[in-house]
């Protein structure tokens, strides 16, 4: 199995997880589709770094914690915990599974599972 | 891995998916190793046995009935397969549908270990994967 599709998205993750938005932006495709288990919907990849800015704004520390990342016939799988600190104090720690397609270097469509309640302290919407 | 081994667990995705959809719990059952475990991402310290996991799907069936998969996309990996899909079925208030992801290692021709991941505020009480 093909395991460069991984090597993306550990370096997608470790760019997102510095923070370093144009970094991420260098992996996606500009096709790039974001779907959320917990919202339903899809977003384009603008409407993704327009969340991800958010998102930076209100979380003092994020962590894919014990993460494992398998490669698939279509790119890749990682299953973490996932873990933020917010600045008004709160807490996210679950388990969350991301599936990433990737074709030509770029990851294409990234679907994220999470149990919606445990993202509730974030009150991120996205 | 070698193409024969994915040939294989190729197989194993096959049989699990047509047992899925056949909702027979012994069928389903049968496609799990006698030690398999049974993992929800809502109740993360527990591990289900198959016993356990058979108990739960029947119990599903009370509440969450005329289940069917819609959207089913499997990917193969090394040692197993990646599923995603979206479990419909209809409940005492109208017809609920759940979106879902399931990870299964498989080991010769059968599973050994399943993680499964839902969002709980759409997932009804009672249903096969509310644990």
């Amino acid at each position: 199995m093909d395991r460069a599709g991984c090597e993306i998205v550990r370096r997608y993750n470790e760019a997102w997880l510095a923070r370093d938005l144009p970094a991420m932006d260098a992996f996606l495709g500009d096709d790039l589709v974001l779907w959320h288990n917990h919202i339903g919907r899809t977003f384009s990849k603008a409407e993704m770094m327009g969340f991800v800015a958010d998102a930076l704004d209100v979380l003092v520390k994020v962590e894919f914690r014990d993460a494992v990342r398998t490669a698939t016939s279509a790119g890749c799988v990682q299953q973490h915990r996932l873990f933020c600190q917010l600045a008004d104090g709160g807490i996210v720690d679950a388990p969350q599974a991301i599936v990433y397609i990737v074709r030509d270097g770029r990851i294409r469509r990234i679907d994220e599972y999470t149990d919606g309640p445990a993202l509730a302290a974030t009150g991120i919407d996205g | 891995m070698t193409e024969a081994s994915l040939d294989g667990v190729a197989a194993v995705a096959r049989r699990w998916e047509a047992a899925c959809r056949s909702l027979d719990s012994d069928r389903i059952i049968g496609c799990l190793t006698d030690d398999a475990t049974v993992w929800y991402n809502f109740q993360p310290e527990r591990r289900h046995s198959p016993v356990e996991y058979r108990a739960i799907l029947e119990n599903s069936k009370t509440t969450f009935y005329n289940q069917r998969y819609l959207d089913m996309r499997v990917h193969l990996h090394a040692g197993g397969f990646v599923e995603q899909a979206t479990l419909e079925g209809d409940t005492p208030n109208g017809v609920v549908q759940t979106p879902f992801l399931l990870v299964a290692s498989v080991a010769g021709e059968k599973i050994t270990r399943i993680e499964e991941y839902f969002d709980t505020t759409i997932v009804p009480q009672g249903s096969s994967r509310n644990g």
